[in-house]
């Protein structure tokens, strides 16, 4: 899914932000990405799904392959059947009016005729113990549940690739449990997941092995 | 009952249409009873509006007097006024109309009415970003006076020099989350096809058709009295 040759990034005027890497990320493989605050995690994630350097600009050096090529020679529609992101901050992810048309947001895009919709939107709600909700404002959801939101409108797109940045970092504890719970099954199904996490517990769980950056 | 949120925008349309072209008071008359007469009948959040937009009355005002001591005499700065200050209440009811909907509701009705998707959403996105400008102002302001600055007790001119300060920020953390927003619609697929499928597209009953039939014979019940007039 993913191969890193020597691979690192800098921003404009700055340094490398971490030494050179190289590890591939097979398909149904987990792996967690490590590292001190800043050290560029989240911007590796970003230019895992093309964002670095489309949306912002950074000098890349070494080689980042997506599916056997560079993430911008993807068009946006292949992106998005390969990768689905979730970022830290859920609020800057939400934006519909309720929770069922934030799911079906990335589905209609898509252009998934109406009644798959319905069913994957359902079944991605379920999955996050937000069904109930569905006909609330995302403003009215706690940043916890804000998260599990996030993570659903990313679920029912079904990617091959899942991209995890701290999703779980605002969760309680129950809602964390359940939270690994789905993500365990997931990975069981075979999903690929880059999970960025401070919490070793949860790495080690969730995660094949680790790459330190 | 709520009538479907097209056959709204066509009448709100049509009353900004008129309420733009229309020069005279008198023809605007019956285009302000209309826009009264379709606020109270929709129920529509016109207090709620009237309370959000305080700024705007005091507008009204000035731009009334304005008019008046501008004309050459003051029957005819009077009756300019009169127009101003109509054209200025039916825009203001045109937006209590469509206030009444949901943002998601208007953006499909936006897009069921051909409208790009891109800018059907660029609208949306832009006006939810309006109270959140808002409130980062308000939340810098509140964690300034937590750190022990009364802003009541300073001088007019400090003040201003604190809000300006507050403003760079404020704008700067509106454009943040704006590019994040949009790279997390564009990780969504936003913009990867030319076309879009509905989750819930609006259907029209007979009485939004009845509604819309209406709205037709009103528009030229208007444009006859304007004729004849």
């Amino acid at each position: 899914m993913i191969e890193l040759r020597d691979f690192t990034l800098a921003y404009p005027g700055g340094s490398p932000l971490f030494a050179p890497q190289t590890f591939t990320l097979a398909a149904g493989e987990s792996i967690a990405l490590c590292g001190d605050s800043g050290v560029g995690k989240s911007s590796l994630l970003y230019a895992c799904c093309g964002l670095i350097p489309q949306q912002i600009a950074a000098d890349l050096q070494g080689e980042l392959l997506l599916a056997g090529k560079p993430p911008t020679e993807h068009s946006p529609a292949e992106r998005t059947a390969l990768i689905g992101m979730v970022m830290q901050n859920p609020e800057t992810q939400l934006f519909c009016g309720t929770l069922e048309l934030e799911v079906a947001f990335g589905l209609e895009n898509c252009c998934v005729p109406r009644e798959d919709m319905q069913q994957r939107v359902r079944e991605s709600l379920e999955l996050v113990g937000l069904w109930v909700r569905r006909e609330e404002s995302p403003n009215v959801l706690s940043g916890g549940q804000k998260q599990l939101l996030a993570l659903a409108a990313v679920l029912a797109l079904q990617p091959k690739l899942l991209l995890l940045d701290e999703a779980l970092s605002q969760l309680d504890t129950t809602a964390c449990a359940h939270m690994m719970d789905v993500l365990c099954s997931l990975r069981t199904r075979g999903q690929a997941m880059l999970i960025v996490d401070h919490d070793p517990a949860r790495r080690a769980k969730l995660c094949d092995r680790e790459v330190h950056l | 009952m709520k009538l479907d949120p097209r056959v709204t925008i066509l009448f709100v349309l049509l009353l900004s249409s008129f309420a733009v072209v229309f020069r005279n008071p008198w023809h605007m008359l019956p285009v302000l009873v209309s826009a009264i007469s379709a606020v109270l009948l929709a129920r529509a959040p016109l207090l709620k509006l009237l309370r959000r937009l305080r700024g705007i009355w005091l507008m009204l005002v000035f731009v009334t007097l304005l008019q008046t001591l501008a004309a050459q005499d003051w029957l005819t700065g009077l009756l300019i006024a009169a127009t101003v200050l109509q054209r200025l209440v039916i825009l203001l009811l045109g937006g209590a109309l469509l206030a009444g909907y949901a943002g998601h509701v208007l953006v499909q009705a936006l897009l069921q009415l051909r409208m790009p998707y891109q800018l059907a959403f660029m609208l949306s996105i832009g006006l939810r970003f309006v109270p959140l400008f808002g409130e980062s102002f308000r939340d810098s302001l509140n964690a300034m006076e937590l750190r022990g600055v009364d802003l009541r007790k300073l001088k007019f001119r400090t003040r201003v020099k604190i809000y300006t300060w507050l403003l760079m920020p404020t704008v700067a953390s509106g454009v943040h989350q704006a590019r994040k927003l949009a790279m997390a619609m564009e990780l969504r697929g936003f913009g990867a096809h030319d076309r879009r499928t509905a989750y819930a597209p609006l259907r029209m009953r007979w009485t939004d058709w009845l509604g819309f039939a209406l709205v037709l014979l009103w528009a030229a019940g208007i444009i006859l009295w304007r004729i004849f007039l």
